[in-house]
């Protein structure tokens, strides 16, 4: 996904430079978020996030380190349980989970989607919960539940940006001498960098949305917001 | 400082820093009679004890300052005798946690590596991660890296740490602390600021303000802040400090709410104390921020319907009131003292809920200072 530069690109200064977060309008939504063409997906993902508040604009700080002007806070989403069993049925249209398989999410707002997903694969599919550092970053330990080795494992989590916050959750799964079946999550603010990670650790994998040309993940030294001298909410996790 | 290594008694060496006048032997001095202090050589303190008397009226201002530190800490003891129960929470939890007493009698006969913790312990290496950490933040091990292998990092018992060890066995009682002398006149203050919910570098400095002079407070704040943790008292981290109660608290609510993850597992009491204060009909409200996870998803996996989690960005996105029913009677209830102390002090959104509230409580451990209208709901 092409990022777009500030100066001259569609990031005015006087657009971005916000002091306080609020939950965007639906304007902003349509403007920024991507779905992925599904039939029903768009649509259910702008009413959702709408009616919800779910997506916020301002200027935050995310775990790998890059800046943005608008945060997804996954939970406020995921409490209206329509709206989440909708989100686990997408998911699962491209994925089969095994009904040996485990449910590997991290301890935040992803395990609504993982419990979700859980619940709508029906397959007999156990969750194991993983924990998170101080940072809210998932850990390579689990919290609760187990990973018997030789099970497959589905890596779920709410919003990342390249996919590499799943790393240790990958990782885990390697250690317990468990095999990844697939890694889904709601967003991938960097859809091009998240393939890619699935394609480097050749596991199957999906998303249902991620940033527009118009959603922009910066450097910190790029993001103008900061430039301006306004800091960053972060980690922005907080926020979920 | 570079010191060379002499054969004097630690008195002696204590004195001669002290008689220096210098700012990094004062430190240094300082830092030494913490050490003394956690290891109970009280023949040493008394003598140091001695020598600042006689020697205050002609000193350097940074020795006077000094002095007067060690004497008023010293003829604030019986003042402080509360705040030893601030220690009692970590003797406890060292007692009742099987992974933390493993881990602090295997470092007994010295540092060690975690792996090797590990394999002596018989605990996992994640398990060992996870209680080094909660005993590095209790000050009771401190990590070092190691000169070989930059990547390791050693533990060891800190001077508190092997004075939990030694009173393992009778750890029930609490651990007998002795807080009678030196730089912890300044921890003592730093106590008292915590146990008041308004310690920071910067109150610290402005206590410590009214006794010494200016140039002198910085460096005696940063020798109490590190004598601070040595004695057990408080951790800083950046401008906020917790005591060690609310650290074992924190402790205490995460393994409830970890068991609570189990949707089969027994009930969880620590949880079925804020429920029995439910309202007929009505609801209770948590209010946190640093264990909000693990509320949320504890909630969700025990279907516990008459519990609703509130964190700060709710009211950012406007779920307050999906949350807190606005036709049903609910009460609050803080997971941390510092976080109701914050949200009764000051303005916030949280305080329009407050007067709603039938009651509202907090977890606490006993001795826990709340603020007016909070009730306790304590956990050991």
């Amino acid at each position: 996904m092409g990022r777009p530069a500030l100066a001259g690109g569609p990031m005015s200064s006087a657009k971005i430079l916000l002091p306080a977060p609020r939950v965007a309008t639906e304007q902003e939504i349509r403007d920024v978020v991507v779905a992925q063409p599904r039939r029903g997906l768009p649509e259910l993902i702008e009413r959702a996030l709408a009616a919800s508040g779910a997506l916020l604009r301002g200027h935050f700080g995310l775990q790998v380190g890059k800046h943005t002007e608008y945060f997804i806070r996954f939970r406020a989403l995921a409490r209206d349980p329509e709206v989440l069993d909708a989100i686990a049925g997408h998911l699962l249209a491209t994925v089969v989970v095994p009904p040996d398989a485990v449910i590997l999410v991290p301890e935040s707002a992803g395990y609504f989607l993982g419990e979700a997903i859980r619940a709508r694969a029906d397959s007999g599919a156990t969750l194991a919960v993983a924990r998170t550092d101080i940072e809210r970053r998932p850990a390579r330990s689990l919290l609760h539940g187990a990973i018997p080795a030789g099970r497959p494992v589905v890596v779920v989590n709410d919003v990342v940006t390249t996919g590499a916050s799943l790393e240790p959750l990958l990782d885990l799964v390697g250690d317990a001498g468990a095999t990844v079946a697939a890694a889904l999550v709601f967003g991938a603010l960097d859809g091009t960098g998240f393939r890619a990670m699935l394609g480097r650790r050749r596991i199957a994998g999906d998303h249902l949305v991620e940033a527009g040309p118009a959603w922009a993940v910066l450097e910190p030294e790029r993001c103008a917001a900061c430039a301006a001298g306004h800091l960053p909410l972060v980690p922005a996790a907080e926020l979920n | 400082m570079e010191r060379q290594q002499t054969t004097s008694s630690p008195t002696e060496q204590l004195i001669e820093l002290l008689d220096s006048g210098s700012e990094e032997d004062l430190a240094e001095a300082a830092w030494m009679l913490g050490g003394e202090l956690a290891s109970r050589r009280h023949d040493t303190v008394a003598a140091v004890r001695r020598h600042l008397g006689g020697a205050a009226a002609s000193a350097p201002p940074l020795v006077r300052g000094f002095a007067l530190a060690v004497e008023q800490l010293a003829s604030g003891h019986a003042a402080a005798e509360p705040d030893h129960d601030e220690l009692a929470p970590i003797a406890r939890a060292v007692n009742l946690r099987a992974g933390w007493r493993k881990v602090i009698e295997t470092l007994g006969p010295g540092p060690m590596r975690p792996s090797e913790i590990a394999a002596t312990a018989e605990l996992s290496r994640g398990r060992v991660s996870h209680v080094l950490a909660a005993l590095e933040r209790a000050a009771l091990v401190e990590r070092t890296r190691s000169e070989g292998d930059g990547r390791e990092r050693w533990a060891g018992l800190t001077p508190l740490g092997g004075i939990v060890l030694g009173e393992l066995d009778h750890a029930r009682s609490g651990v007998a602390i002795d807080l009678d002398a030196a730089v912890v006149a300044t921890t003592y203050m730093l106590a008292k600021l915590v146990s008041r919910g308004r310690a920071s570098r910067a109150a610290l400095e402005d206590a410590l303000a009214e006794h010494l002079e200016r140039p002198a407070v910085a460096r005696i704040a940063e020798t109490a802040l590190r004598a601070a943790r040595n004695a057990g008292l408080a951790v800083i981290n950046g401008d906020q400090a917790v005591s060690l109660g609310e650290l074992h608290l924190r402790d205490v609510l995460g393994d409830a709410l970890e068991h609570a993850l189990d949707p089969e597992g027994p009930a969880v009491p620590v949880i079925d104390l804020a429920r029995e204060r439910a309202p007929r009909g009505g609801l209770v409200v948590v209010r946190s921020e640093s264990h909000r996870q693990r509320w949320d998803i504890a909630i969700a996996r025990r279907r516990l319907d008459d519990l609703r989690l509130l964190a700060s960005a709710d009211w950012l996105t406007g779920e307050v009131d999906r949350i807190v029913e606005r036709d049903r009677p609910f009460v609050l209830v803080y997971d941390s003292p510092p976080l109701a102390r914050a949200e009764r002090a000051t303005e916030s959104p949280a305080r329009a809920l407050l007067g709603r509230a039938q009651e509202v409580y907090c977890y606490s451990v006993p001795g826990t200072v709340l603020p007016e209208g909070v009730k306790a709901l304590e956990v050991a």
